[in-house]
């Protein structure tokens, strides 16, 4: 790895991990779990410039640094979980001819929130946690579109540079 | 966007409906409330007596459940989000469109809440 690609992986992931923080200060409406992910446009971005072994370096550095920085074991449990089940669906979806990012950054949204709901069953009711999948489901749809349209706006504006 | 995209939106939103049908609130007016610690049953309280349950698990991690008429609510929590008590009274009509619907959860302690409603006889 030359000196360029550190220099990279160190921007992308502290895009991430600002991304995340400044996300974490925004109000959330009254439903616990629900979140923009804005931080997943820059998976996004390196899942189609730099592929797949790239994000999921990114995705574990963002896990552990966010963890450690900004959480507790617990909240690195869940956040593991959801980004290796978004991923994983991210990088199987990319490799699907014609689903654009808009598509590849629902379905990454929805699985994030199915691998937080697997480790919040672990702890409780699993019933409970099934209840509550329906509308973290709805809303993933509408926060994968809305960071699917950043990141596809982002990629055109970075390609043509 | 393109048509498969719609596709994949059209999956996780099958997905939700389906889940929806699946864990229907309860209706009724009479029933009882079942206290969970973690995967196991601790209490089954009867939703017509008033009454407050304290659940120690010993390690800092307290919560009290409190039984009004008809419904059940977090009056407490040791837990460091309060997401439970946030949730307020759960009842049989509250529970046809809270997110949670019949359940009360409190994420870092381990214990939920599953208000069990019947038709009154």
């Amino acid at each position: 790895m030359n000196a360029g690609k550190i220099a990279r992986y160190g921007l992308l992931t502290g895009v991430m991990l600002v991304l995340g923080y400044v996300e974490s200060l925004l109000p959330v409406v009254g439903i616990p779990g629900i979140k923009l992910g804005l931080s997943n446009t820059v998976l996004l971005y390196a899942l189609c410039l730099m592929g797949a072994k790239s994000a999921v370096l990114l995705a574990v550095l963002k896990v552990l640094l966010s963890g450690f920085l900004f959480g507790s074991p617990a909240t690195m449990l869940y956040s593991a979980a959801g980004a290796a089940l978004s991923l994983g669906v991210m990088m199987l979806l990319e490799r699907v001819p014609n689903v654009s990012i808009i598509g590849v950054s629902v379905a990454g949204a929805a699985f994030h929130n199915i691998g937080q709901c697997v480790v919040a069953a672990l702890f409780v009711q699993a019933r409970a946690v099934l209840a509550y999948l329906p509308i973290l489901l709805v809303s993933a749809v509408v926060t994968g579109f809305v960071t699917g349209v950043a990141a596809k706006y982002l990629l055109r504006y970075i390609k043509k540079k | 966007m393109k048509r498969i995209d719609l596709v994949v939106i059209g999956t996780v939103l099958a997905l939700a409906a389906i889940l929806l049908l699946l864990f229907r609130a309860p209706s009724g007016a009479e029933g009882y409330a079942v206290v969970y610690v973690n995967d196991e049953e601790y209490a089954r309280l009867p939703l017509d007596t008033p009454a407050t349950l304290t659940i120690d698990q010993g390690d800092g991690k307290v919560n009290v459940v409190e039984i009004f008429k008809g419904g059940v609510r977090m009056q407490s929590a040791s837990c460091h989000n309060q997401l439970c008590v946030q949730q307020g009274d759960v009842t049989p009509q509250s529970a046809a469109h809270a997110a949670l619907k019949n359940w009360i959860v409190c994420l870092p302690n381990g214990v939920s809440i599953e208000l069990v409603a019947e038709d009154a006889p």
